[in-house]
């Protein structure tokens, strides 16, 4: 009779357990403000999802569920105090009581936005081959961060390639960044092959299925109306994302005039702007061919650079060029590579620290003190080129991502290889 | 078959040119990897309907009208009668600029799919290049209602053809008030809105929609500016003095750094210029 008993309750363990909805992407952290965080995750099953989050692991206690059964989870944790760090676990409901799905993790909000504070970011581009290299990428990084999580992440396009479906995101974003994604929040723009299964016109498809990102100016910066671009504080940074794939590139288009009144409202020490097509490249595509892309690397340069370097941008990151290629402080320069002249140089020293010196914003009111612009699309795959555009320093044909340290008046970019070798840096500073 | 093959020549030619350009361009860019990949599988099932509309769709994404209309050709001919065919026939002929074959298509399109967001946008392109703005603002209208999440240019765009229709100030203002409701304080869609305001002789209202903007703002210099023109331009000279004055002392609180950029300097210059003027107009 005992032995019965015992089965019968094996069996509905079993049971219980073959009926538990399993994880089976995230959870991964998105919209990041100083007082909330996104968590998102996905089950096998509708259920009803909770997160339970606190100060410790040990008071983790407190519990914030969803509407109705859902294989997508999406729960916004509010009333987050800046610059701390939760612990945090997601699970389903069980008779009320939360069964946890993953082991408790960790995300530190932003910090007040303003004051400076150290702030790490990690930048990759064109990473989505889901291949060894960009495991060996990912891997180098790590190595270099001593296994910590940045402050925030970016993604330059072409996240998952060759269509950016679900299933090429599940394999080349969230099967190879599993730990990151549930620790750092990642801020992604759109690249010509996650657009294939994306449209930024409706804001339809993978890409805006997946990423939860500002409409409403919700982590600071201008309302845009649109996932597709974007902006947010981080500290004394102001980021902004653009969508040089799918929206409209022109001079006085709505992405244009947006950035015009974006730039002009902020108040942040750094100006970075990150979007798919690179401006300055000779890599595996060339922005001296009007044919090059349908146009969008010479239109981003003709018609949005103006409008980032008269809004006093400091750093523009791209991708689509599976390369790295770094250009000089530059300014006003938006012909072809052919117009350049002497007068585009702000500054034609290497930037560093130990060789000509930093790259110097000086104080004053004279305006357009130049930016430096990198591509940074080598993060999953590497397809050469000539890489000779006479605005870069360096060109580099090398698998690798960009680390971006900004500590008040000084920004520190470097180039880690997929060996964890660091092959190009810069410093630009302000008074 | 015989048919089929003798258009697919001359075509096959023409990749064979592509590759070679390509392969001198040396360059990769998406579309000619997406098209490529089509024909490769083209070659293999060269009477694929499926593939045919993709390439057809793919030539059209990237601006190759002629290559676009030789694959509808032989898909219209695969499937007489197909209407989803229409839709694409209608849009081919929309980047082909032919607007009276696109509006003809896209029209008994919509009819059939009164639901269908993408025709409603394409009629609407056709009317506005036809320079009919009143029927594309019926469109463009559909397109907003059928949209659950609908891009800012579209509210733009439609209060855009309203006026350009001569439609009441007092609908496209609706339209544009809607456009906020459901996407936020968009400055440019508040801009259009306060110029629309102005026409109408409503200043304080104007002025109040720029201040929607400026509370969503950390710096107020740009915005306090933008309501001293609009003060100036409806001949209130005091009021736009003192809001001249207040985007002065806004500009003079920034930080240096941030008076350093190319914008912020040029507004200064702006202010200035207008405060001189008054102050011109004064002492005569």
């Amino acid at each position: 009779m005992k032995l019965l008993f015992l089965s019968l309750i094996g069996v509905m363990a079993g049971c219980a357990w073959a009926a538990a909805p399993k994880l089976i992407r995230g959870p991964y952290l998105q919209l990041a403000t100083t007082n909330s965080m996104v968590i998102r995750w996905r089950t096998d099953r509708q259920t009803k999802g909770l997160v339970r989050y606190g100060l410790t692991a040990q008071t983790a206690t407190n519990v914030i569920a969803h509407a109705g059964e859902l294989t997508e989870h999406i729960i916004k944790l509010g009333a987050l105090q800046p610059a701390t760090r939760y612990f945090y676990s997601v699970g389903f409901e069980t008779n009320g009581w939360l069964s946890p799905v993953t082991n408790t993790v960790t995300f530190v909000t932003p910090p007040p936005v303003g004051p400076a504070r150290p702030t790490r970011v990690w930048v990759i581009g064109d990473p989505g081959t889901a291949t060894a290299d960009q495991r060996a990428v990912r891997d180098a990084f790590f190595q270099w961060n001593r296994g910590q999580a940045p402050d925030l992440w970016l993604m330059l396009g072409d996240n998952a390639y060759g269509a950016g479906t679900d299933a090429q995101f599940q394999g080349a974003v969230f099967s190879v960044y599993p730990w990151l994604l549930a620790n750092a929040p990642l801020w992604p723009t759109l690249g010509n092959h996650d657009a294939r299964s994306a449209n930024s016109g409706t804001q339809s498809g993978i890409y805006y299925d997946i990423f939860t990102l500002p409409t409403q100016g919700q982590a600071g910066g201008l309302p845009s109306g649109t996932e597709a671009y974007y902006s947010f504080d981080y500290a004394n940074l102001h980021f902004v994302c653009l969508d040089s794939q799918d929206t409209d590139r022109s001079k006085h288009g709505m992405m244009a005039e947006w950035l015009r009144d974006d730039l002009a409202s902020t108040s942040r020490d750094w100006i970075v702007c990150f979007f798919h097509h690179p401006p300055y490249t000779k890599g595996s595509h060339d922005s001296d061919k009007r044919s090059d892309s349908g146009a969008r690397l010479v239109e981003v340069r003709e018609n949005l650079l103006p409008i980032l370097e008269e809004g006093g941008v400091d750093l523009v990151l791209t991708g689509h060029s599976h390369s790295y290629e770094r250009s000089y402080l530059l300014d006003g320069h938006y012909g072809y590579s052919t117009n350049l002249t002497a007068s585009h140089f702000k500054n034609r020293g290497d930037g560093r620290e130990d060789g000509d010196g930093a790259y110097r914003k000086p104080a004053g009111t004279q305006p357009r003190q130049g930016a430096v612009y990198v591509v940074a699309g080598s993060s999953g795959q590497v397809s050469g080129g000539k890489l000779n555009h006479p605005v870069n320093y360096v060109s580099l044909s090398k698998l690798g991502s960009v680390v971006l340290d900004v500590n008040g008046a000084e920004l520190n970019l470097k180039f880690i290889t997929q060996k964890a070798e660091l092959r190009d840096y810069f410093t630009i500073r302000k008074p | 078959m015989l048919f089929y093959l003798r258009p697919f020549w001359p075509r096959r030619l023409g990749w064979l040119a592509l590759l070679l350009w390509t392969w001198v361009a040396g360059a990769h860019g998406p579309w000619h990897e997406q098209i490529l990949l089509v024909t490769e599988k083209l070659a293999q099932k060269p009477r694929d309907p499926e593939l045919l509309a993709q390439r057809a769709e793919l030539f059209l994404a990237h601006g190759f009208v002629d290559e676009s209309r030789q694959d509808l050709v032989a898909l219209e001919t695969l499937q007489p009668g197909n209407l989803t065919n229409q839709l694409r026939r209608g849009w081919l002929e929309l980047k082909a600029r032919k607007t009276n074959a696109a509006i003809e298509q896209l029209t008994a399109w919509v009819k059939a799919r009164p639901e269908n967001l993408e025709g409603h946008f394409g009629l609407a392109q056709a009317y506005l290049l036809a320079g009919q703005p009143g029927a594309a603002e019926t469109h463009l209208s559909r397109v907003l209602a059928l949209s659950d999440e609908p891009r800012p240019e579209l509210f733009l765009e439609r209060a855009q053809a309203q006026v350009a229709a001569g439609l009441a100030l007092t609908n496209t203002l609706a339209g544009l008030d809607e456009g906020i409701a459901r996407l936020g304080p968009l400055p440019l869609l508040q801009k259009f809105a306060a110029d629309l305001e102005m026409k109408r002789g409503e200043v304080a209202a104007a002025v109040a929609r720029i201040q929607t903007i400026a509370a969503r703002s950390e710096r107020q210099e740009r915005w306090l500016f933008l309501q001293g023109e609009l003060f100036r331009q409806a001949g209130r000279t005091n009021d736009a003095c003192g809001r001249y004055l207040a985007a002065r002392s806004a500009w003079q609180a920034l930080p240096d750094k941030l008076r350093r950029s190319y914008v912020a300097t040029e507004l200064r210059q702006q202010i200035d210029a207008r405060l001189a003027e008054f102050t011109a107009a004064s002492d005569r």
